[in-house]
């Protein structure tokens, strides 16, 4: 169920707003159905919460159509106008980059760009943020971006690395699929991150946007000689604080 | 004592790569054989082969090599040239027992050198791997923990070799990470310490504190040995990975 403002939430007050078959629709309809209770403190930060996940979908649609490819960490690479490369094959900002255009740079020039799957993940919420945050905000908000897995990430990110149980796996989650016994020379293949999409189909950086069927077939191809554990998505869930990036939205717009 | 160097190795050692490289060129350029013979000295190491992998290469002369040599160039290149779908014939496999000692040799006469560039690290990354994983060869783990600490202070990647040293799923793997809770560098410690999901030490604390932090750690350690579970969890999953978890009784 949903709860707003500690009461439970009847979704028909607001999904006339969205067009029928909607990410968005699909959304509320799960969360208000499920088991489980989603809490926001006022309607505004559901709204949002629902806008951002289809951004976060969005975002996976466009960089899978991007120039963008994989590689791991040693062989990373990112456009020097915008970034520098650390020496563990992260990217951070370059000192005088605005923060939007290098993270556009990456759709734009995406094959300028290769890193893993966790990396690409952290992409896509900054995509998402800079669709829906306006340019100003988002600068404002993130004036230093470090891109490196789950590695030392922003504050306000922070939750986005750490993948919890939950109650129902949503449109625009971070999911996991696992391969236990992956070939112990190809790490990048102990598993693959994906944003989960509509219709059952995840988008995972180097794989693409496809069934989970297709990923868990990709992993197995890489296990080791006698394995007998076949790759599996995770029951966890990693998700953004929406809350606190919606209260970013609305304190700032607001006030602006 | 002072180690038992071949000439290759030796020159590599006291005038650095390029000279080395250049040794070797001249004793080619004289005579094949004897730098066939220099390369298959029985006490050349595994970065010095490493080193001079283009040279060799170039000349068209693997297969002049020693079958361990032959085996551990073909070791790296693999490693080093694995494409992300990577189909190709698995060396480990093949036959286990004749490929093992070669692991081992590259480990044992390479880890010291770890850190001298990005592909020689991921060839050291894939051995321990392939020695934990494969052979469950968990006597490398304490040189094993040295490289993961000194990659650290240095900035460089670590994340597959976490990975790599925790598939040993041995409480030994935790001890020796648990080591550096006492270290004088903050860095080794903070690590430790986020590895084994503990609160860090603060910088200003003294080494009495953070040797009752250690002590407090191994207690624990040995009063759940029997009952951890290790839950593959890394660094691709999560910043804050659970490396293990103490089972709960009726659980699995």
């Amino acid at each position: 169920m949903i709860s707003v403002a500690g009461q439970p939430y009847d979704i028909s007050g607001i999904i006339g707003e969205y067009p029928a078959r909607s990410i968005e629709r699909q959304l509320l309809n799960t969360m208000s159905n499920s088991s489980g209770t989603y809490q926001y403190d006022n309607l505004d930060q559901l709204r949002f919460e629902v806008r951002l996940r289809k951004e976060i979908v969005n975002a996976s649609v466009e960089l899978n159509r991007s120039y963008f490819s994989f590689a791991v960490f040693r062989n990373s690479r990112a456009n020097p106008e915008y970034w520098d490369r650390t020496t563990n094959g992260g990217f951070r900002l370059k000192r005088g980059a605005k923060p939007s255009e290098a993270i556009r740079d990456i759709l734009v020039n995406g094959a300028e760009y290769a890193t893993e799957c966790a990396t690409a993940m952290m992409i896509v919420y900054y995509i998402a943020l800079l669709n829906v945050y306006s340019e100003d905000l988002f600068n404002r908000v993130f004036p230093q971006i470090y891109l490196m897995n789950w590695h030392s990430l922003d504050p306000l990110l922070r939750e986005a690395g750490l993948p919890v149980e939950v109650t129902d796996i949503l449109i625009g989650d971070r999911g996991y699929f696992n391969n236990p016994d992956v070939s112990p020379e190809t790490p990048e293949l102990q598993g693959e991150n994906v944003i989960v999409l509509p219709n059952e189909l995840y988008y995972g950086h180097g794989i693409g946007i496809t069934t989970a069927d297709a990923i868990i077939q990709i992993l197995n191809n890489n296990r080791k000689e006698g394995a007998t554990r076949s790759a599996y998505f995770m029951n966890t869930a990693a998700r953004p604080d929406f809350k606190r990036l919606a209260d970013v939205y609305l304190n700032r717009t607001q006030a602006a | 004592m002072q180690k038992d160097y071949c000439f290759l190795d030796r020159v590599r050692i006291d005038r650095g790569i390029n000279k080395c490289k250049a040794a070797f060129l001249d004793v080619y350029s004289n005579d094949k054989w004897k730098a066939i013979s220099c390369l298959n000295d029985s006490r050349i190491t595994f970065p010095c082969l490493y080193v001079l992998a283009n040279n060799i290469e170039v000349l068209n002369i693997e297969g002049f090599l020693s079958s361990r040599n032959k085996c551990a160039l073909k070791i790296k290149n693999r490693i080093q040239l694995r494409s992300r779908y990577y189909y190709g014939e698995d060396i480990s496999a093949n036959d286990k027992r004749a490929v093992y000692p070669v692991y081992r040799w590259i480990f044992e006469t390479g880890h010291e050198e770890d850190g001298m560039d990005d592909g020689y690290e991921a060839v050291m990354d894939a051995v321990v791997s392939v020695l934990v994983d494969i052979y469950k060869d968990n006597s490398i783990l304490p040189a094993a923990a040295d490289m993961i600490f000194s990659r650290n202070r240095k900035g460089h990647y670590t994340h597959d070799l976490l990975w790599a040293f925790f598939r040993s799923s041995t409480p030994e793997a935790l001890k020796l990470i648990a080591e550096r809770i006492c270290s004088s560098n903050q860095q080794d410690a903070d690590l430790a310490c986020h590895l084994l999901n503990i609160e860090a030490p603060n910088a200003g604390l003294n080494l009495e504190d953070r040797q009752k932090q250690y002590q407090d750690y191994l207690k624990w350690l040995n009063e759940n040995a029997q009952s951890l579970n290790f839950t593959g969890e890394s660094f691709q999953y999560s910043s804050n990975p659970i490396i293990c978890r103490v089972k709960q009784e009726g659980s699995e």
